[in-house]
């Protein structure tokens, strides 16, 4: 597959002093980060840290207000198209069409992707047998529970085999064993060889499943690190100890 | 590439419209009823000043029906597209290749092919009801074209109201304000005095009614003021639509 500028220190994802300033209010800060190929990666944060705001700036929905960020070697604020073809997005809402079945909804993304019709029907089968989504899929997205309109979710991101997931809150809603197979799921992208940029509220979540966690607060990167060095350096007995520790900190500090 | 993308999301809104009741509803029954309810309340009532001897008003104000069963149109745009918005689904297309420019030229393709099929179910309820409209195939074709412009009209205003209303309940109040004053001026005041006709002017389904009326009622394919009234409305249509997308691209995805 083609990429814009493949140098970029060999990471599919770069960003250099990110900043996105809402009037008084500066959602990220001068965020510096890279994302290694392949690696599944922990971003969390408290509500309202700076998450969602920089995966939409990733993503090219947001402009930033200063600095820049590669993804798939392309710059996201002037090669955006480009770098779409190289992504796949789960976002914090079940953004699905109800009115359309599991299947049709799953096809469009492939479509608005260009995946080739041969190659997004087997796909599409792949997917949805590996998922256990088949049956639900054949009906509309009208009738699903939330925790399915997850599930499609998920899947919408994936049938156009990117080499970047983004995956913002994935198995929020879903009940927990909705939830542990999701896990279960989203671990095997990793074996695909995919790079994964996951948020997510479930600190159990992420440091089971990811290589490497980066903390964020109030838009700064406060904590980066694999979950068992930030746990070793904070002297945790696991990763939501440092999270609480680190965040709370910093609302005393504040207050 | 990009034009079966058009196509893909065409479809896609199409779907919408008629696998949901409500939209159904609106598509195809309310022209339908509109058209009964003209036709028992005005087919008895003549006037002199009628241009074809013996038209009743259910004829006369026919064409505007027909014009108002597409500015509806512009409130299930402006419904739709805040829907999208609330539940994240236009984020999801504008994190696909898809440039925004596909997703709207999708958007007004959908919906002025509706248009002109409501538009049309109107024409063929009243000539069931015995509705003699003149100007043949042609004039049928040329008063699809001047549907269809007003149908992208509608979706452009549809655009504006989405950019501006922060929810889909909002977007639905909104739009009346532009679907009233087409409704009373545009359809069917016109007519009564030179003071309501001037106003009208200043509506885009004023030119659909004028010419509408002068290719069924009197078949003149020819008339000046049909050519005149389908420049007028391309250039509104041009005006309203770009001026929808410039404002709805600024506000869709924030």
């Amino acid at each position: 597959m083609d990429r814009g500028t493949p140098a970029r220190n060999g990471n599919p994802i770069v960003i250099q002093d990110l900043t996105k300033q809402y009037d008084e209010v500066t959602a990220v800060d001068g965020l510096n980060l890279e994302v290694r190929q392949g690696e599944m990666f922990g971003f969390l944060g408290p509500n309202g840290a700076g998450k969602t705001t920089t995966i939409s700036m990733l993503c090219g929905l947001l402009k930033p207000t200063s600095g820049t960020a590669f993804v798939a070697g392309y710059d996201v604020t002037k090669d955006g198209t480009q770098m779409k073809q190289h992504i796949g997005v789960c976002p914090q809402e079940a953004a699905v069409f109800k009115f359309l079945t599991g299947r049709e909804n799953i096809e469009l993304l492939g479509n608005l992707h260009g995946v080739e019709k041969e190659v997004l029907r087997a796909r599409m089968d792949a997917l949805l047998a590996e998922s256990g989504f088949a049956e639900a899929a054949k009906r509309r997205a009208k009738g699903y529970s939330g925790g399915m309109m997850r599930q499609l979710n998920l899947l919408m991101a994936l049938i156009s085999d990117p080499e970047i997931v983004f995956l913002d809150e994935p198995t929020v809603g879903m009940d927990a064993r909705a939830r542990r197979r999701t896990w279960e799921y989203i671990g095997s992208l990793k074996e695909q060889g995919k790079t994964v940029l996951l948020t997510t509220h479930y600190i159990e979540e992420a440091q089971a499943l990811s290589d490497r966690v980066g903390i964020i607060d109030y838009g700064e990167l406060i904590a980066l690190g694999t979950p068992v060095d930030l746990m070793a350096e904070h002297g945790a007995k696991d990763l939501e100890s440092v999270f609480l520790n680190i965040t709370g900190r910093r609302i005393a500090e504040g207050s | 590439m990009q034009a079966s993308k058009i196509g893909v999301l065409t479809v896609v809104e199409l779907k919408k419209l008629y696998r949901d009741l409500t939209n159904l509803f609106v598509m195809l029954l309310m022209p339908v009823g509109l058209t009964l309810i003209f036709y028992l309340a005005l087919s008895g009532v003549t006037n002199d000043y009628y241009p074809v001897p013996g038209m009743n008003h259910f004829e006369y104000l026919l064409p505007g029906v027909m014009g108002y069963s597409v500015i509806y149109m512009g409130m299930m745009v402006a419904l739709g597209l805040t829907e999208y918005r609330q539940s994240g689904l236009l984020k999801r297309i504008e994190a696909t290749p898809v440039t925004p420019a596909i997703y709207l030229g999708s958007q007004i393709i959908a919906y002025m092919i509706i248009a002109v099929i409501q538009a049309l179910i109107v024409l063929l309820v009243a000539r069931l009801l015995g509705f003699q409209p003149l100007g043949g195939l042609l004039g049928l074709l040329l008063a699809s074209l001047f549907l269809a412009l007003l149908g992208i009209t509608a979706v452009g205003l549809g655009l504006i109201t989405a950019a501006v209303a922060k929810d889909s309940s909002a977007a639905g109040g909104l739009a009346v304000i532009f679907i009233l004053p087409m409704m009373m001026f545009g359809s069917y005041l016109a007519v009564f005095s030179d003071m309501t006709r001037n106003i009208a002017r200043f509506m885009p389904n004023f030119y659909v009614t004028d010419s509408l009326s002068v290719i069924f009622h009197t078949g003149g394919l020819a008339e000046p003021v049909i050519w005149q009234n389908l420049l007028i409305l391309a250039a509104i249509s041009v005006v309203v639509v770009v001026a929808g997308i410039q404002l709805f691209k600024r506000t869709a995805y924030s």
